[in-house]
């Protein structure tokens, strides 16, 4: 075997060593062809992420030249009570659209995964649809389902003889919020179930046969076997769904547009409201740096735990 | 091997076809059908008496839709245009109005921008276009043409903006409206004359036909506080509009410092709202419908009474011809002057860099015309001018109605004030603030003190 090579040695890239039959490739062509897609990148997504920061610290409407203002964007917005009633929303909505569907997802793939059940595939694409649905579309549909007037919701309700249960449901101070956490698990419990009953096929076979010469039954060989084994979808699926929960937007522009009062306002409507309703830009890239780096806190501490948690 | 080069090549002009098909989308997004009037059967020009020196385009954007009733008309003067014009061309875009808001600071700004746009009025659109120097100063255009003979002064200083763009309701005259607006009480004819009620002339009398309604099992007054909220914000204004004084409104409106909307009035009329939610006069399932669902409902009968901008008479008239009827809400016993919210429609502007300025101006006058005002008419809708005495014999009782009421109060000088346009997050925060004194979470004091507080936030924000 060789003998210790420095650091730097191991870590650059080394030219590939001729094998027989191939075509000599430069050891940097790679770095040709991952170029047009980095230059996208940073074109599209980085230099406006700069920019993006560099505007929080100016007044702007868009149109008029713009002045540099310092600091005063970010104390807006942490001296805003809206902004905390916000942040407050998103963290409820966590619940609804992140922890929700991974528990909701782990119990399907739990039931599902562990026989050949007929119609698997059926079962598996209709579930996952709501992700493949525009957004806007799910809004509208679900507005006019939830809808006092005349909505298949409370229709239904009343049909069964629980008309005192109907409600005008994205109107109601108390209802509202829940019914749009619900829309947002229906929405995300299909990703999450693709992400594990994929993850679940990674786990070897053996490992089922041994618990099961131990002795455990389906609830112990699942904590045991498959939701250790899931460790990595699982991370994946909690910081996916913590940003969307971080993130979202289009559902409550469609549906309550933040109400009724503040009810489901959340931080990306004050940053839309912010840009294209009352025209500061500066404040809205403001509003989004804070939200960014609430995101990367909030998934970054959130996949300590779970690596924590689950350590092998 | 060979099924795999088939499947590469397959996903390759797929995905080919998508980048080509995603190329051809139009450079800004319209709504339904895309731009409209290349209306030239034949080059013409050549056998025609002289036409323009060469080909002349003018970009016109506008937020009606090709289905509204005024997008349908706009086409159709358009078309009359260009016959009259030989060489002219108008290319019309029709945006939603939350999307030419947002698309027109930017489109403004450009070179290749369109020539004429509608631009809302306050200081977010208008007002920042001004202040960039965007916008043409129309105020020589409207003495040519006698605009301002035939709009009253009130009217038109809502369209106007010292050149700094820092005062509004004041200065040179940026834009001009087609269309009129006012906000009173449709009134379903059917249940009036059923029920024996006669049209109230007082606001007593209107409440007590409020209770009689009721009593009778008949939703008094149509409500929604769900999607944008129009009805929802408009209905305490309405109200407030009763008790305000005329200059204050006018004060507010324009966004003049030294304002605040935390005056008894405001807390009177929202208790007065207030109390009529706990009398359950209002739609029971107001607090989950939004504006559409409701006028739907109303054109339908579902309830007797509906505070609204004339706005909505051409779906009430095609709903149920001559079905409805329309009044200002009446003013306090004794007290004379009952105002009503009101103005003029969305105003077309042109740009200042648009290399067709007289020609524009014409197009504009083109469409405030007594024919064009005539058609707007027959389409349902109200027009700022007058419509020539034949058009009036032909209206719909409805029209016929909201034509006379807007006539009446705009004599008096009694046309009243957008209240949201003091400030770009006023719609947003009188809706919460309603939807919440409806619910019962405020008391009118605090409703006053909300919308005030949000009030000051955005003249400070419009100060720095």
């Amino acid at each position: 075997m060789s003998a210790r090579r420095p650091w730097l040695t191991t870590h650059l890239p080394s030219k590939p060593k001729l094998q027989a039959g191939l075509p000599y490739i430069r050891w940097y062509t790679g770095y040709w062809y991952l170029a047009p897609g980095f230059l996208m990148y940073l074109v599209f997504v980085l230099l406006p992420l700069v920019d993006t920061f560099r505007v929080s610290f100016f007044k702007w409407d868009g149109i008029n030249p713009e002045k540099f203002v310092n600091f005063e964007n970010y104390l807006r917005l942490f001296n805003s009570p809206n902004f905390l009633t916000a942040l407050g929303n998103n963290f409820y909505f966590v619940i609804f659209n992140s922890l929700l569907p991974i528990l909701l997802g782990l119990m399907v793939t739990a039931m599902l995964t562990r026989r050949v059940l007929p119609g698997m595939s059926f079962f598996r694409t209709v579930l996952f649809l709501p992700q493949v649905i525009p957004i806007t579309v799910i809004g509208v549909a679900w507005s006019w389902m939830l809808s006092p007037l005349g909505g298949p919701v409370n229709e239904i309700l009343k049909a069964i003889g629980l008309g005192t249960l109907a409600r005008p449901w994205l109107g109601d101070f108390a209802l509202a919020r829940p019914t749009v956490g619900l829309i947002t698990t229906w929405m995300m419990v299909g990703f999450c179930m693709v992400l594990f009953i994929a993850g679940v096929q990674h786990i070897p076979e053996d490992l089922y046969d041994a618990s099961e010469i131990d002795g455990a039954n389906e609830m112990q060989q699942f904590m045991v076997v498959t939701l250790p084994g899931l460790r990595n979808e699982l991370a994946v699926a909690l910081v996916t769904t913590l940003i969307d929960s971080m993130r979202i937007f289009g559902l409550i522009y469609v549906t309550t547009r933040g109400g009724p009062g503040t009810e489901t306002q959340v931080i990306s409507y004050q940053l839309y409201n912010a840009a294209f309703v009352e025209h500061a830009v500066g404040y809205s890239a403001a509003i989004a740096v804070v939200l960014t780096v609430l995101i990367l806190l909030l998934s970054g501490s959130a996949l300590l735990v779970q690596q924590r948690l689950m350590r092998e | 091997m060979r099924k795999q080069r088939f499947t590469i090549g397959f996903v390759s002009i797929v995905c080919l076809g998508m980048i080509l098909l995603s190329a051809c989308q139009p450079a800004a997004a319209p709504t339904a059908a895309p731009a409209a009037s290349e209306a030239q059967t034949a080059p013409a020009s050549a056998t025609e008496a002289p036409a323009a020196a060469e080909p002349v385009t003018l970009k016109v954007w506008t937020q009606e839709s090709t289905e509204s009733p005024y997008g349908q008309m706009l086409e159709k003067i358009t078309k009359d245009f260009e016959t009259s014009h030989p060489g002219v061309t108008v290319d019309v875009t029709h945006y939603t109005m939350e999307d030419l808001d947002k698309s027109v600071p930017l489109a403004m700004s450009q070179p290749d921008g369109p020539d004429i746009s509608q631009v809302n009025n306050g200081y977010s659109v208008m007002g920042s276009l001004v202040k960039a120097g965007l916008l043409t100063d129309l105020t020589k255009y409207a003495q040519q043409y006698g605009w301002d003979k035939l709009v009253s002064p009130g009217l038109l200083a809502r369209m106007s903006f010292t050149s700094d763009g820092s005062e509004f309701g004041t200065g040179n005259q940026y834009g001009m409206a087609m269309s009129a607006e006012i906000v009173g009480v449709y009134y379903n004819k059917k249940i009036f004359a059923d029920n024996n009620i006669a049209i109230p002339t007082t606001f007593e009398e209107f409440e007590a036909t409020l209770k009689t309604l009721k009593d009778k099992g008949i939703v008094p007054l149509a409500m929604s506080c769900g999607g944008d909220g129009v009805t929802c914000i408009q209905t305490p204004q309405a109200v407030l509009h009763l008790m305000a004084d005329p200059q204050w409104l006018a004060d507010y409106a324009f966004g003049k410092p030294n304002t605040s909307y935390n005056i008894p009035e405001v807390v009177k009329a929202a208790e007065i709202v207030q109390n009529w939610e706990k009398a359950g006069y209002f739609t029971p399932e107001y607090a989950g419908i939004d504006d559409n669902q409701l006028v739907s409902q109303f054109a339908q009968g579902n309830a007797a009474m509906l505070v609204g901008g004339n706005w909505w008479s051409s779906q009430l008239i095609d709903a149920n011809p001559n079905g409805f009827g329309f009044f200002f809400l009446p003013g306090f016993a004794g007290k004379g002057t009952p105002m009503s919210i009101g103005g003029l429609g969305y105003p077309f502007a042109i740009s200042s860099h648009s290399a067709h300025q007289d020609l524009a101006a014409e197009y504009i006058n083109a469409l405030f015309s007594q024919e064009a005002a005539d058609q707007y008419a027959s389409v349902g809708q109200l027009p700022a001018r007058a419509i020539s005495d034949g058009e009036k014999s032909k209206v719909d009782s409805l029209l016929a109605d909201i034509i006379a009421a807007f006539t009446s109060q705009n004599t008096n000088n009694r046309i009243g004030q957008y209240l949201d346009w003091a400030g770009p997050n006023l719609w947003g925060a009188s809706q919460a603030a309603t939807q919440e004194l409806l619910a019962g979470k405020i008391t009118p004091a605090q409703y006053a003190e909300q919308i005030e507080t949000q009030h000051a936030a955005d003249l400070a924000a419009r100060q720095q």
